[in-house]
C-alpha cells in the first residue's frame, strides 16, 4: 500500500511530542514485548489480562468499550432495545460483518458462541449467569447445550432473555473478557481445544489475525484485508516477543528494538527503570496511567483480635489504619509514587464508577497519636497484638510493601507484626480456612461497574473475599443496587461503601498505576484503566 | 577404537541414562503432586465448575496411580504432556526447541570457557611468577568470585546500552533472540557471560598441569632439540595438559546449565533455563517435570560424551 | 642445626652434618603458607571481615531494618558512606550484617558438608564392599542432578529461612567432600602403618579416627576452603530466583540480587555487595590456593621465584635452578657448594624410615619432588632404576608423622687391600 501523507495541523500524536514528520513510515510493523506468554486465545476461556489484550484485536462481540471506556456498539448496529421490565434485550446486527476467512456472521453464530461459552465454563463464564437457562446448561451432568433465553428470530436479530433485571448486563456484554465474542462454529466444532493455537484455524472477526506463534517466544499478527469495521487498520504487522526480564526489554526498547513497552498487560515496569527514565532526557516517553487495581489489607473477622465488627476490635482496626502514613509507603514501596498512588478514595480504583472521591476516605488518614491512643484503649496490656502476622505473596512489590508496613507499625504503634509469605497457589486455600490475621488483598476490576467489586468481594460469602465480614444491611443494599440501572444505583453503592468505612473493614493501601513507554513516532497508542488502545487505531510515523 | 568393549559400555551407559531419565521424572512427578495448591489458583477464585473442567482436561481428577500410568506411557512415546498455564502448548516440541537454543549458547559458552581458560592458564604457566602470571590468575579468579548475574548486568550495561549510545546505534549487542537459532551477533555476549566464571577453574587446572608438564623430560628434550618454544608448548606440552581439563568437563557442563538459568533471563534468550524459572514461578508442573527430565538426559549425555572423549585423548583408558 | 659449610666430598661428611629439624606436616605447611604473600593477605582480609561480622551483632551505624533513614536510591553521602538502598535503608549497615549472614551461610554449609562428607567417605572407603557400592551410586546419582534442582526442591519443601537454606546448600555439595575423603581413605588404608595397626589389633574405629583421618585432613581443609565461596555464590543465585533468605534479612547475595535491576539508576546498590562479595570470595580462593600448595603435593607446587632467573628458552640451567633449591628449609644455611653437593649425592646415601620400593607418596609432602615437579622420576629412582642422566637429587620422602631424614653415614673408605 502506498504511503499516505497526512497533513495535520495542531494535533500531534498521543504519545510523545513532535516527531520529525507526520508521514507514515514505510514499515508499519508494531513491536512490543510481554513477559509472560498468553495462556489461551479462546474467548470463552480467557483469564489473564495478557490474553484479553490480544483477543480484543482478534475477536468482536455485540458491544465493546472504546478507548475512552464508553460502551459502543461493535457488531450490533446500535445499542439494544431493552424491554420495560428490563428482562429482554434485542440486538440488531450489522449485515456486513465477516470472519477472517470470509464467512458472514449471523445471529446463529452468536447463539452458538454464547451457548458454548456457558457450557465450557471458562473463568468468566459467569458473565452469562443471568440469562435464562444458564443453570440447566451449567449443571453437573448437563445434557442441555442451549441457553433457552437466547433466540434468533432472523439472521440479524438476536434476543436475550434474562432471569432478573440486571443493571450491569450491558457492561458484561461489552467486557473485554470477551465471553460474549463470536467464534466460527466451523473451526471450533472440529477442534474444540486447539482451534486457536494454529494460525489457520484461529478465525475471528477482528482487524488482525495471527500468522505465527512460537510458544513462549514470539507471536506475529497481520492486518485482515478489507476489514468490515472502522477505523481500518494502518498497521500491517504486529510482532510480539516474550521476554522474561522487563529490564532487558526496556533496554531493548531504548535500543530501538521495540516501539512500546507496557502493551499486552505488562504495565508494571521495574521501578528503577521508571525512575531512571523519569530523571533522564527521554522522560516524555514515559506515561503513568492509573489501572483498575486496588490493594488493601484485610482483617480476619472470624477470629483473632480484630474479630468483632464493633467494640474494641473496631478501635484496634482503626488504630492500625491510622498508624500507616500512606504517602511514605507509596514513596518507598512504589518508587516515589510512580508505580502506585495512595488509595484515599475508597476501595474502588480512581477513574472507575463507584470511586468515593479524592481524599474522601477517612480510613486513609494518618494520625499516629490517635492511633496509639486507640491501641492503648483497645489493648492496654499488649496481649492481643503480640503475635500478629501479615500474609502476603512473594512478589517484589508486595515484599517491599510488607516490609514498609511492618516498619511503620513498629515505629508508629510499637507493635511488631511478622511477615509471612505464602505462595500464590496456597494463598486462597489457606485464607479460606481463616488462618490469617492480616492479609494483603488486591482486586483488579473486570469491568467498570461497582457490581464487580461488591458481588465478588464485599457481600457476605463473596466468592473472592475471605475475611469473614458479614453485614446484612450491606447485602440488602447491594442486591437492590444490582437490579437498577447504574445512574439510579449509584447512590446505593455509595451508601454501601460508607457502611464498610464505618465498620473499618479494611486498611486501604494504594491504587496501581501502570507505566507505559511510547516512542514519539507512535500515534494512537495508549491505554486506559482497563485495556490498551486498539491496534487498528495505531499508526507509525516516519522516524 | 570402536571396539566391542566400547560399544557395550556405550550401550550400558545409554540404558542407564534412560533409566535415570524415567527415575528423575517419576521422582519429580511424585514430588509436584505432593506440593499444595495447583497451577490454577491465583488471586481471583476460580469458578468451581471451571476448575472441575480444567482438572478433567488435564487428567488431574484421576487417582494418582492412574495419572502416573498415563504419564509413563506418555514418556515412553516421548510425549511430556501439555502445559498447565499455556493451554494447547505441547511440552515436548517446546522443550526440544528451547534445548536447541540453550545448546547453542551453551556450546559457545563452553568454547569461551575452555578457550579463555586454557589461554589464561598457558600464559600464566609459561610466564610463570611474573606480572603476567598474576594478572592472568587474578582475572580468572575475579570471574569466579562475583555472582554471575552481576557480571551479566554489567555486560548488558556496557554492550547493549553504553556501546549503543556511544556509537549512535551503529554497533551494539542486540538483546533478545531471533527465531530458533538467533542472530550470530546475539550469541557472543551471553556466551561470554555464561562461560567466564568457569574459565577460572579451567585456567587454574591448565596452569597447574602445564607447570607439571613443562618440567618433564620430553619437554626438555624438545627444547634441547632446538625446537622453537612455541612449538614446544603448543604441540608437546599442551596435549598432555589437556587431560585434567577433560576430566572437569562434566561438572563444567553442569555448571553451564545452572548458570544458563540466570543468563537467559537477563539476556532475554528463550532457552531451557528461562523455561525452568518461568515454569516454577507459574507453578506449571507439567513443564517442571519436563524440564527436570530434559536436564537429567542432557547431563547424562554430557557425562557420557566426556567419558568417551577420555578414551580418545588418553589411549591408556579403554572400556 | 646448621649445616657446616665444608668441602663437598662425601668423606668429610658425618652422620649429623646435615640434619633436619624435627618438624611435622602442619608446621611445615604453616611455614610455606606464610611465605605465600597472597594467602597471607587473604587471611588478614578474611579476619577483618569476620571482625566486621561479629561487630555487626552489636552495633551498626543505622538500624538495619529501618526504612527511609535516607532517601530511596540515594547515592553515597557523608552521613551514609555507601548510600541507601531501594527502601531507604543504610547500605553500610546492611553490608555489615550481610557479612555475618553470608559467612554464616558459607561456613555453616561447609561445616555440615565436612561433617557428613567425612563420615560417609571414611565409611565407604574403609569398609568397601557393598556399602561402598551403595554410597558411590548415591554420590553418582546426586552428581547427575544439577545442584539448582536439588536446592529448589529442598527450598520448596522445607520453606525459607537461614538454617533451611544452609541445609539445602549443604545437601547439594556433600558429594565432592565424600568423594575426596573416600579416595583418600582408599589410598591410605593400604599404607604400612595402617597394616601395622591392623596387625596389632586396633579396632577399625581407632584406625579410621587415629590413622586415616588425620592424614586425610590436608585435602579436606583445602576442599572446605574452596567450598565456602561456592556456597556463598550459590546462596546469591538462589536469592536471584527469589529462594534465598527471607526479606528483610540482608545477605550479600540477596542484596546484589535485589539491587541488580537498579544497576543503571543507582549502581552502588548492587556494586557495594558485589564488590564485598568478590573480594571476600577471592580471598577465600587465594587462601585455598595457598593451603593447597602448602598441604597437597600432587598438585605440583610452583618452582621457586624468579630470583633464579626467568625460564629461558633453551638449556638446562633453568631446570637446575628449579631443582631442589626453591624451598629452603627453615634455618638451613646452604653452603655455596650445595648445588654440586646435591647433584652428586644420590638417593642411595640417604635413608628414610619406612622407605619401601613400592612406596606410595600419599598425602605427605615431599619437598624436592614437589619442587622439581618430577615426582615420577623420584619413583623410578626409588625403584632402583639406574639414573644414568642427571637427575636432581632429592631429599627423602617424609612419612606420615613427619620424621626427619638422616644422612646415612657414607661408607668408610676401605683400607687398601694389603
Amino acid at each position: 500500500m502506498a504511503t499516505i501523507g497526512l497533513l495535520l495541523t495542531g494535533c500531534g500524536p498521543v504519545a510523545g511530542s513532535g516527531p520529525q514528520s507526520n508521514q507514515l513510515a514505510g514499515d508499519q510493523t508494531f513491536r512490543f514485548p510481554i513477559n509472560n506468554d498468553i495462556g489461551t486465545l479462546d474467548p470463552a476461556q480467557l483469564n489473564a489480562e495478557v490474553d484479553s489484550e490480544f483477543a480484543i484485536n482478534l475477536f468482536n462481540g455485540l458491544l465493546k468499550f472504546d478507548n475512552r471506556y464508553n460502551i459502543v456498539p461493535d457488531i450490533a448496529e446500535r445499542m439494544p432495545d431493552v424491554s420495560v421490565d428490563g428482562l429482554t434485550y434485542t440486538f440488531k446486527l450489522r449485515k456486513d460483518v465477516k470472519f477472517s476467512n470470509g464467512d458472514p456472521v449471523t445471529a446463529k453464530d452468536f447463539m452458538y458462541s454464547w451457548d458454548r461459552a456457558a457450557a465450557v465454563q471458562g473463568p468468566y463464564g459467569s458473565n452469562l449467569s443471568r440469562i435464562v437457562g444458564y443453570e440447566e446448561v451449567t449443571a453437573r451432568d448437563a445434557t442441555v447445550k442451549h441457553l433457552s433465553g437466547l433466540s434468533a428470530p432472523d439472521d440479524y436479530t438476536f434476543v436475550v432473555q434474562l432471569s432478573q433485571p440486571t443493571g450491569y448486563f450491558l457492561t458484561e456484554v461489552a467486557a473485554y473478557t470477551l465471553t460474549t465474542a463470536v467464534v466460527a462454529q466451523k473451526v471450533v466444532d472440529k477442534e474444540p481445544d486447539t482451534w486457536w493455537t494454529k494460525p489457520e484455524t484461529l478465525i475471528g472477526t477482528g482487524p488482525f489475525k495471527m500468522v505465527a506463534r512460537t510458544p513462549k517466544q514470539s507471536l506475529d499478527f497481520e492486518a485482515v484485508e478489507n476489514w468490515w469495521g472502522t477505523p481500518k487498520p494502518t498497521l500491517k504487522k504486529v510482532h510480539v516477543d516474550v521476554i522474561e526480564s522487563l529490564s532487558s526489554a526496556i533496554a531493548k526498547y531504548e535500543q530501538g528494538g521495540y516501539d512500546t513497552v507496557g502493551y499486552g498487560g505488562m504495565s508494571t515496569l521495574p521501578a528503577e527503570d521508571v525512575l531512571r527514565i523519569q530523571g533522564g532526557p527521554k522522560k516524555d516517553e514515559l506515561h503513568l496511567i492509573p489501572k483498575s487495581r486496588t490493594t488493601w489489607v484485610s482483617f480476619n473477622f472470624t477470629k483473632g483480635p480484630f474479630r468483632d465488627r464493633t467494640g474494641p476490635a473496631k478501635d484496634l482496626r482503626q488504630a492500625f489504619n491510622l498508624a500507616i502514613d500512606r504517602k511514605k509507603l507509596v514513596e518507598v514501596a512504589c518508587a516515589r509514587g510512580t508505580t502506585c498512588a495512595v488509595a484515599n478514595g475508597g476501595l474502588i480504583s480512581k477513574g472507575l464508577k463507584g470511586y468515593v472521591g479524592d481524599a474522601k476516605d477517612p480510613l486513609a488518614a494518618f494520625d499516629p497519636t490517635k492511633a496509639r491512643g486507640l491501641l492503648k484503649g483497645a489493648d492496654p496490656d499488649g496481649s492481643k497484638t503480640s503475635a500478629l502476622t501479615y500474609w502476603t505473596n512473594p512478589s517484589e512489590l508486595n515484599k517491599a510493601v510488607a516490609e514498609n508496613l511492618q516498619s511503620q507499625w513498629q515505629e508508629n504503634l510499637g507493635v511488631h507484626v511478622d511477615i509471612q509469605t505464602v505462595e500464590r497457589q496456597q494463598f486462597f486455600q489457606r485464607q479460606e480456612k481463616f488462618e490469617f490475621i492480616l492479609a494483603r488483598t488486591g482486586w483488579q476490576a473486570d469491568y467498570d461497574h461497582p457490581q464487580d467489586w461488591f458481588d465478588n468481594l464485599f457481600i457476605t460469602g463473596a466468592g473472592n473475599s475471605a475475611d469473614g465480614y458479614s453485614n446484612a444491611q450491606l447485602d440488602a443494599l447491594v442486591t437492590m443496587a444490582n437490579a437498577k440501572q447504574l445512574e439510579e444505583a449509584r447512590r446505593d453503592y455509595e451508601q454501601a461503601a460508607k457502611i464498610m468505612i464505618d465498620d473499618v473493614r479494611y486498611i486501604p493501601l494504594y491504587y496501581t498505576v501502570g507505566q507505559f513507554l511510547f516512542k514519539p513516532y507512535l500515534k494512537g497508542a495508549g491505554s486506559n484503566n482497563f485495556q490498551d488502545y486498539y491496534w487498528n487505531g495505531i499508526q507509525i510515523l516516519q522516524h | 577404537m570402536l571396539t566391542r568393549g566400547t560399544l557395550s559400555y556405550l550401550g550400558q551407559r545409554l540404558a542407564f541414562l534412560a533409566f535415570t531419565a524415567i527415575a528423575v521424572s517419576s521422582l519429580v512427578f511424585l514430588g509436584v503432586h505432593q506440593l499444595p495448591g495447583n497451577a490454577f489458583l491465583s488471586d481471583r477464585r476460580i469458578d468451581p465448575n471451571a476448575l472441575a473442567a480444567l482438572l478433567h482436561h488435564y487428567h488431574l481428577d484421576l487417582p494418582l496411580l492412574e495419572q502416573y500410568r498415563l504419564f509413563v506411557i506418555g514418556i515412553l512415546h516421548g510425549d511430556l504432556g501439555e502445559s498447565l498455564v499455556n493451554r494447547g502448548v505441547k511440552i515436548t516440541p517446546l522443550l526440544l526447541r528451547e534445548a536447541t537454543v540453550s545448546a547453542e549458547v551453551g556450546a559457545a559458552a563452553l568454547v569461551v570457557t575452555i578457550g579463555l581458560g586454557m589461554v589464561l592458564g598457558v600464559v600464566a604457566a609459561v610466564r610463570h611468577n611474573t606480572v603476567v602470571d598474576y594478572v592472568a590468575t587474578t582475572t580468572a579468579v575475579v570471574g569466579f568470585s562475583m555472582p554471575n548475574f552481576v557480571i551479566a548486568s554489567l555486560l548488558v550495561v556496557v554492550f547493549a546500552v553504553w556501546l549503543y549510545n556511544t556509537t549512535g546505534g551503529a554497533f551494539y549487542y542486540e538483546l533478545g533472540w531471533h527465531g530458533t537459532h538467533g542472530n550470530l551477533s546475539q550469541i557472543p555476549v551471553p556466551a561470554f557471560a555464561l562461560g567466564f566464571p568457569y574459565a577460572s577453574i579451567v585456567a587454574r587446572l591448565t596452569r597447574a598441569s602445564m607447570l607439571d608438564v613443562i618440567g618433564q623430560d620430553y619437554v626438555r628434550t624438545a627444547r634441547a632439540k632446538g625446537l622453537p618454544e612455541r612449538i614446544v608448548i603448543m604441540r608437546h606440552a599442551l596435549r598432555n595438559a589437556l587431560i585434567p581439563v577433560v576430566s572437569v568437563l562434566g561438572p563444567l557442563v553442569v555448571g553451564i546449565i545452572t548458570g544458563s538459568v540466570v543468563i537467559e533471563n537477563i539476556f532475554g534468550i528463550p532457552g531451557l533455563g528461562k523455561e525452568f524459572v518461568t515454569s516454577i514461578l507459574n507453578r506449571d508442573y507439567n513443564i517442571v517435570i519436563g524440564v527436570f527430565t530434559v536436564y537429567a538426559v542432557l547431563i547424562g549425555l554430557a557425562n557420557l560424551l566426556v567419558d568417551m572423549l577420555y578414551t580418545a585423548i588418553d589411549p591408556r583408558i579403554h572400556y | 642445626m646448621v649445616v657446616a659449610p665444608g668441602p663437598a666430598t662425601p668423606d668429610a661428611l658425618t652422620a649429623d652434618t646435615l640434619v633436619f629439624r624435627q618438624t611435622n606436616q602442619w608446621a611445615d605447611a604453616w611455614q610455606q603458607l606464610k611465605r605465600n604473600r597472597l594467602a597471607l593477605a587473604s587471611t588478614v582480609f578474611l579476619t577483618a571481615v569476620t571482625l566486621v561480622a561479629i561487630v555487626s551483632v552489636f552495633w551498626t551505624p543505622y538500624p538495619v531494618y529501618k526504612q527511609q533513614v535516607a532517601g530511596t536510591y540515594e547515592g553515597p553521602t557523608v552521613s551514609h558512606p555507601l548510600g541507601a538502598d531501594q527502601a531507604g535503608r543504610d547500605l553500610l549497615s546492611r553490608l555489615m550484617v550481610g557479612a555475618r549472614i553470608s559467612l554464616e551461610v558459607g561456613v555453616g554449609t561447609q561445616l555440615l558438608v565436612v561433617g557428613f562428607g567425612i563420615a560417609v567417605g571414611l565409611v565407604a572407603g574403609y569398609y568397601r564392599g557393598w556399602l561402598d557400592g551403595v554410597i558411590s551410586t548415591l554420590i553418582n546419582v546426586f552428581y547427575g542432578i544439577p545442584d539448582l534442582l536439588v536446592a529448589l526442591i529442598l527450598v520448596l519443601l522445607l520453606g525459607r529461612g537461614l538454617d533451611k537454606i544452609v541445609l539445602a546448600i549443604a545437601i547439594t555439595r556433600w558429594m565432592d567432600m565424600a568423594r575426596l575423603v573416600r579416595g583418600q581413605t582408599l589410598s591410605l588404608r593400604e599404607r604400612e602403618f595402617v597394616l601395622a595397626a591392623v596387625a596389632i589389633g586396633t579396632t577399625p574405629k581407632g584406625i579410621i579416627l587415629r590413622h586415616i583421618l588425620p592424614n586425610a585432613l590436608g585435602p579436606i581443609i583445602v576442599q572446605a576452603t574452596f567450598g565456602v565461596p561456592a556456597a556463598i555464590l550459590f546462596e546469591g543465585f538462589l536469592s536471584f530466583l527469589g529462594l534465598g533468605v527471607q526479606p528483610p534479612t540482608p545477605s550479600w547475595g540477596s542484596m546484589a540480587a535485589d539491587g541488580f535491576q537498579a544497576i543503571r539508576l543507582a549502581p552502588h546498590i548492587v556494586m557495594a555487595p558485589a564488590l564485598a562479595l568478590s573480594l571476600t570470595l577471592m580471598a577465600f580462593n587465594f587462601l585455598g590456593d595457598g593451603l593447597r600448595d602448602a598441604l597437597d603435593p600432587s598438585k605440583g607446587a610452583e618452582p621457586p621465584r624468579a630470583s633464579y632467573g626467568r625460564p629461558r628458552k633453551h638449556g638446562t640451567k633453568d631446570t637446575i635452578a628449579r631443582a631442589g633449591l626453591g624451598r629452603p628449609f627453615p634455618r638451613l644455611r646452604r653452603p655455596s657448594t650445595t648445588s654440586s653437593y646435591w647433584r652428586e649425592t644420590s638417593h642411595a646415601d640417604r635413608t628414610c624410615p619406612g622407605d619401601h620400593p613400592a612406596f606410595d607418596p600419599g598425602p605427605s609432602l615431599f619437598w624436592g619432588a614437589a619442587v622439581a615437579g618430577d615426582w615420577r622420576g623420584y619413583w623410578t629412582g626409588l625403584a632402583g632404576i639406574p639414573q644414568g642422566r642427571f637427575r636432581p637429587a632429592l631429599p627423602c620422602a617424609i612419612q606420615a608423622g613427619w620424621r626427619s631424614c638422616r644422612l646415612r653415614p657414607p661408607a668408610r673408605p676401605q683400607p687398601p687391600p694389603a
